[in-house]
């Protein structure tokens, strides 16, 4: 089997956004929607720090779908819109989606945006992978593990521009990759373990 | 692991200002252009590639998405080495800003008072026909020189002033404040304090330590560079007032009192000396310490007088330095293989007392000890004496930027002390020791050197009498100004000064792709392209981080924007000089590549680098970058000079500690503006350039950053709207308590204008009170733009 993930060293990420953008463009996401976020953790500015100064320390936390292995997105969906494909990413048939917004609140990890009106972008024209399919009005829509371009066997876009080259893609099921080296050697955690979801996103450093 | 679910983004997209340029906000509309491309227009996708901005030092090369005729994906290029396929989030944002709405569209020109920032469209013809008429009534009334073209780093105008005869604006005033200390003992750097080696390098430093630099933001493209070396086992220690980014990823921070970086390198100095850290062979044989000096003077001792009328600066060769011969008891010149020179000793002779260098050094640095500068600086003294050892152990490298103490008025004391540091410990010319300003690929890389359009000789810029920034205060015979880019803005502080002087003028043309702040100034605003757009198949050439790198078309120009290139001849025809200019860019970049002086260069056709992705390697890439392997430096003696006696009227022929001008400790101002304010650069923006970024945007639009404890102390709430004053002026913008902000100091991100702000421009406030000793500096007084006091309240 296959199990796509990626592992993510917060030691080497500095909080830039570029994964974000760059995600935002390639899947022509909307304007008012990130698929990819970069928290700064613990505070409530971008940017801050944790402690009193100058006993401090930062941390940046980059959040998009985990790909989990048990989606508490997955169990509530009611069309079957959502699910796990045969590469172990979870993905959204946009065509089965009713809009009823049961993934959004059954996410932990709040990953998901929402088409509420028609999408608005700027540039007003539809920008990014031509293979990417478009989103209507009312439908979910999140991190695909840039699906497109991964089945072409390229990088997802978030990994291919990340300056501090922060993030490794890779197959967990395979236990020569990459990226099953470093959830092995580097005690990567997962986000919420408490929740059972199993997500295939992976932190460490 | 804990996740804060801050509703993050639903906060930062609700607080978007609103845009719209006052009386020409119609004009700014992209709505028109976006609307479905011409039936005409061939389907289908196709790549190409150009750079980006080069004013952060990146350059990154692009490969570009062109789909119906529009840019739809912005990646990294294939390099020869994935270290050079860099983007950022910047890069990325200008699927959206290159059609965003603070384009300017059409030629405008201004109908009300200069400043008012009310235009009307008009024709390129019409704006070109009278900007030349214009320019040559003044000049015909009084000369050439009555006009000045000045080009920001994005700009591409190489014939401009020469067309015209124009002045081009003088010194700067920016990013030459700790080059203009630096700079001088190496011969590197050209003021700028630039890196003698290159960062690629610190994986085999035992320490980088990096003072008044942000690398993991301004240099975010190469962020990779200081994880390579952080996890090679180099301790990376970021001295900041502030938790930059850089100092939070660093193995150690230095938390510094803003402004006291001499007084550091200077303690620092003290500790090497007392426990006898320094490369005393270094000392003796690479460094201007054992060179005599007479007492009196304060002037090093030469073979003759120089000649005030030379134009050029005798060597060290035909004018020898001199060394106290122990041998002979006498001095005899530095050059001399047999001498046995005194490293320290004053001796008298034929009536003069002579004293080394070394000697006037242990004499100056008496009062710089350790506690006095651990007094100074606000870093505990057993830190100071830890990090001078560590560096001493070297190979160190000593990282400095152009964001922090750089933009003081001691910064160049600052930047002596370095070299001075730098010379004990002998951390240059080795591998993995290196001294300057490590940002920016571009800077810091391998070059290739190009060609260039040689020009009739009768073609040529006229003499600048003096720096742009003194024309504000100062009578010059500037009456037209020609602004490639924001200089009313972004170049000088104190905006009110520079406002006031700009009304004066008869004549203000902005180019610039953008509507900056300066445009509001100008009696015309041309549109320019931005990389992306062209009329030909290839724009330029240029050399980005080991690369060369071609700028070709990807879309054709927007709206009614012209490439430079087209501005500089369609002038050019109206002077009647088009024929003294290349028929086309390509031809340009045919010219600048088949005139280099490197052989590989010049046999390389716009044709190979077109296969090659439109990149091609510098000769050389595969090792990191090292000056001065050979210990012979550019300066006069070929040794590190770092005794400077056009100083010794100033006291700082050797560096000797010296307040801030504004935000010193006991400045009485202190009681009315509390706060220093930093200007620092961001990852979010180059200067001015994409604060209009509308993905940029959904980040954050620029805000002022303070402890809690001073916000608390104001009554001020995260996200409330203040306003930021001193006598000089005022600008209000949202605030953001931040821990990491140092107290008693506020930062805000530089280049924030008032389109931006709730109202008003930062440099507003900002200082412009040039250090006396200036005009004797490298590249004259820096700017000090962040020695500024100001205080804050709710707006």
């Amino acid at each position: 089997m296959t199990k796509l993930g990626i592992a993510i060293n917060l030691d080497r990420c500095v909080g830039c956004h570029t994964c974000a953008n760059a995600c935002k463009m390639s899947n022509n996401v909307p304007m008012g929607m990130l698929w990819n976020r970069i928290l700064t953790e613990g505070v409530d500015v971008m940017d801050g720090a944790q402690g009193t100064y100058p006993n401090l320390s930062r941390t940046y936390l980059p959040v998009q779908c985990q790909h989990c292995e048990n989606p508490a997105c997955m169990k509530v969906c009611p069309t079957g819109a959502t699910y796990k494909d045969d590469k172990g990413r979870v993905e959204i048939n946009y065509d089965k989606c009713i809009g009823c917004r049961m993934c959004m609140a059954a996410c932990p990890y709040n990953a998901r945006v929402f088409n509420w009106s028609e999408p608005r972008r700027e540039p007003d024209f539809n920008y990014g992978d031509a293979r990417v399919p478009v989103r209507k009005k009312g439908v979910a829509e999140k991190c695909t593990l840039c699906k497109e371009r991964t089945d072409a066997g390229e990088l997802p876009m978030c990994v291919r521009v990340c300056p501090a080259r922060a993030r490794t893609f890779g197959d967990l099921d395979d236990p020569e990759s990459e990226i099953s080296r470093i959830v092995r050697e580097q005690s990567a955690t997962q986000l919420l373990e408490d929740k059972g979801t199993r997500p295939q996103l992976y932190y460490f450093g | 692991m804990e996740l804060t679910r801050r509703r993050f983004l639903a906060g930062a997209l609700g607080t978007g200002a609103v845009l719209g340029v006052g009386g020409a906000s119609g004009m700014f509309s992209s709505s028109g252009w976006l609307a479905p491309a011409d039936a005409d227009e061939p389907a289908g996708e196709h790549i190409a590639c150009t750079y980006h901005q080069s004013h952060c030092g990146g350059m990154c090369p692009l490969r570009c998405t062109v789909r119906d005729g529009r840019l739809v994906m912005v990646e990294p290029n294939h390099c020869a080495e994935d270290r050079y396929e860099t983007i950022c989030l910047k890069g990325i944002s200008e699927v959206q800003h290159i059609y965003g709405d603070h384009r300017v569209q059409s030629p405008l020109k201004r109908t009300g008072e200069r400043g008012a920032n009310e235009f009307e469209v008009v024709s390129w013809d019409e704006a070109l026909d009278d900007i030349v008429a214009r320019i040559q009534e003044i000049q015909a009334a009084d000369g050439k020189d009555a006009v000045m073209v000045t080009a920001s780093a994005e700009a591409n105008f190489p014939f401009l002033a020469a067309l015209l005869g124009a002045q081009t604006g003088g010194n700067t005033g920016i990013d030459v404040g700790y080059g203009n200390g630096l700079d001088p003992a190496i011969g590197w750097g050209a003021g700028y304090a630039s890196a003698t080696g290159e960062a690629r390098d610190w994986v085999n430093s035992n320490m980088v330590l990096t003072m008044g630099s942000n690398f993991c933001e301004s240099s975010l493209p190469n962020a990779r560079l200081f994880f390579e070396a952080k996890e090679a086992g180099t301790k990376m220690v970021t001295v900041d007032p502030h938790f930059s980014t850089t100092a939070g990823k660093s193995t150690q921070w230095v938390p510094i009192e803003p402004g006291t970086d001499a007084a550091l390198l200077l303690g620092m100095s003290s500790v090497i000396l007392d426990e006898k850290l320094y490369d005393e062979a270094f000392v003796r044989e690479h460094t201007s310490f054992p060179f005599l000096v007479d007492a009196t003077t304060g002037l090093l001792v030469r073979d003759h007088a120089e000649d005030p009328e030379a134009e050029e600066p005798e060597t060290g060769e035909t004018n020898p330095f001199f060394v106290w011969d122990q041998a002979t008891n006498a001095p005899v010149p530095y050059t001399d293989a047999a001498a046995n020179p005194a490293l320290e000793g004053t001796f008298e002779h034929d009536g003069r007392t002579l004293t080394t260098v070394w000697s006037m050094l242990l004499e100056s640095q008496k009062p710089h000890t350790a506690a006095w500068a651990a007094e100074v600086t606000g870093i505990p003294e057993d830190t100071i004496v830890q990090l001078a050892r560590e560096y001493a152990a070297g190979p160190s490298c000593l990282a400095i930027g152009w964001g922090g103490n750089d933009k003081m008025s001691n910064a160049d004391v600052a930047g002596h002390a370095a070299a001075v540091l730098v010379a004990l410990t002998g951390n240059i010319g080795k591998i993995g020791a290196h001294v300057g300003v490590f940002v920016g690929g571009s800077y810091n890389g391998h070059t290739a050197s190009f060609g260039s359009w040689e020009l009739p000789e009768e073609l040529a810029a006229g003499e600048d009498e003096m720096a742009a920034y003194d024309m504000r205060t100062k009578e010059s015979k500037v009456r037209a100004w020609i602004c490639c880019g924001d200089f009313v803005a972004q170049h000088f502080a104190n905006m009110a000064v520079t406002e006031e002087w700009v009304k004066t003028l008869d004549l203000v043309v902005s180019i610039d792709p953008y509507f900056t702040e300066g445009a509001k100034w100008a009696d015309y605003v041309l549109p320019a392209t931005t990389r992306f757009e062209n009329d030909a198949e290839v724009g330029n050439v240029a050399c980005g981080y080991s690369q060369i790198i071609l700028q070709e078309k990807i879309i054709d120009p927007l709206f009614e924007a012209k490439t430079d290139f087209w501005i500089q001849k369609e002038v050019a025809k109206r002077l009647g000089l088009e024929s003294a200019l290349p028929e086309s860019s390509v031809e340009l970049v045919e010219t600048m590549l088949s005139t280099s002086e490197e052989e590989y260069v010049s046999k390389l056709t716009i044709d190979q680098i077109v296969e090659n992705n439109g990149v091609w390697p510098v000769e050389g890439y595969e090792e990191p970058r090292r000056e001065y392997t050979d210990f012979v430096f550019d300066t006069t003696s070929g040794r590190m000079d770092v005794y400077y006696d056009n100083l010794a009227p100033y006291g700082q022929a050797l560096p000797v500690w010296e307040e801030c001008s504004e935000i010193y400790a006991d400045n009485p101002l202190r009681a009315q503006y509390p706060l220093q304010l930093s200007n620092v650069r961001t990852r979010f923006h180059i200067h001015n350039q994409f604060n209009d970024a509308l993905w940029i945007q959904q980040f954050g639009e620029p805000f002022i950053e303070v402890n809690p404890t001073e916000a608390t102390e104001r009554g001020l709430e995260n996200g409330d709207a203040v306003r930021v004053f001193n006598d000089r002026g005022s600008y209000k913008c949202r605030v953001h308590a931040n821990e990491a902000i140092r107290p008693g100091s506020a930062r805000m991100w530089e280049g924030a204008t008032a389109d931006f702000l709730e109202e008003g421009n930062m440099q507003n406030v900002t200082n412009d009170v040039l250090n006396e000793r200036g005009a004797e500096l490298l590249c004259g007084p820096v700017i000090p733009f962040s020695d500024t006091l100001v205080q804050i309240e709710k707006a």
